[in-house]
């Protein structure tokens, strides 16, 4: 099945659970065809977020998701600029992207998940 | 083409969120996707006429819903438990929603493509 996935929530707003939810469609073999940070998601795609050695840093396991699987990460670039994320501090992976783009996935997938 | 529902229950000026809930709506519209939406919770207080959000330095997006029609959204519901919860009176709002029950809620919900919830 086609995924579409947005995603909402920051990563100290624990949205561990979208990243966990991506790894398993991909293990069971589902597409996905649009991975979309919105509003205070947009803050996971900050490449200078520093976490203490003992707890996840989000970015940088959506980096390596994103590596893992050849999937691009795309970030609503209206909510990003609204938080100081730009081009440059972009984690890898990470792409700045609009609604259109959205909505072309949302036509194509068979599932939008927001989480 | 897909049916979105945009179900917005956040007050208006707490947070962005209102905020970018709205512009998603109007970009989804702006390309020509039907677009519907649900006001729940404390989300009905975006509803209230009059609000003058530059007072406290922020954008007065709630003046937006009184053009929805020229991006052709008219499917505008209000859960009318929250409407009443809030003592909120049809003359008190800036648009006409539909106020909306729980079980016509669920309704709603089943004739939606993509239900997004900010």
């Amino acid at each position: 099945m086609k995924f579409t996935i947005i995603i909402k929530h920051s990563h100290l707003q624990n949205c561990y659970s979208a990243l966990k939810f991506a790894t398993a469609l991909i293990r069971q073999k589902h597409h996905i065809n649009f991975i979309y940070f919105i509003n205070d998601s947009t803050y996971i795609a900050n490449r200078n977020i520093d976490m203490p050695s003992d707890e996840c840093n989000l970015s940088q396991q959506w980096s390596e998701f994103a590596t893992a699987h050849k999937l691009k990460l795309t970030v609503c670039a209206a909510s990003a600029l609204r938080r100081g994320i730009n081009e440059d501090c972009l984690a890898t992976g990470f792409a700045m992207g609009s609604i259109g783009q959205l909505v072309e996935s949302c036509d194509l997938a068979d599932r939008v998940v927001s989480l | 083409m897909k049916k979105y529902l945009i179900i917005l229950q956040q007050a208006p000026f707490a947070n962005s969120q209102s905020l970018e809930a709205v512009e998603l709506a109007l970009a989804l519209a702006a390309f020509a996707q039907p677009v519907t939406l649900l006001f729940m919770a404390e989300g009905v207080l975006q509803l209230l006429a009059n609000q003058d959000a530059e007072l406290i330095a922020q954008r007065s997006f709630t003046k937006a819903f009184t053009g929805l029609e020229l991006f052709d959204i008219s499917a505008v519901y209000a859960d009318q438990d929250a409407l009443q919860h809030y003592k909120l009176a049809s003359t008190q709002l800036s648009i006409n929603p539909a106020p909306i029950s729980s079980a016509q809620i669920a309704e709603l919900l089943a004739k939606h493509d993509i239900i997004l919830s900010l």
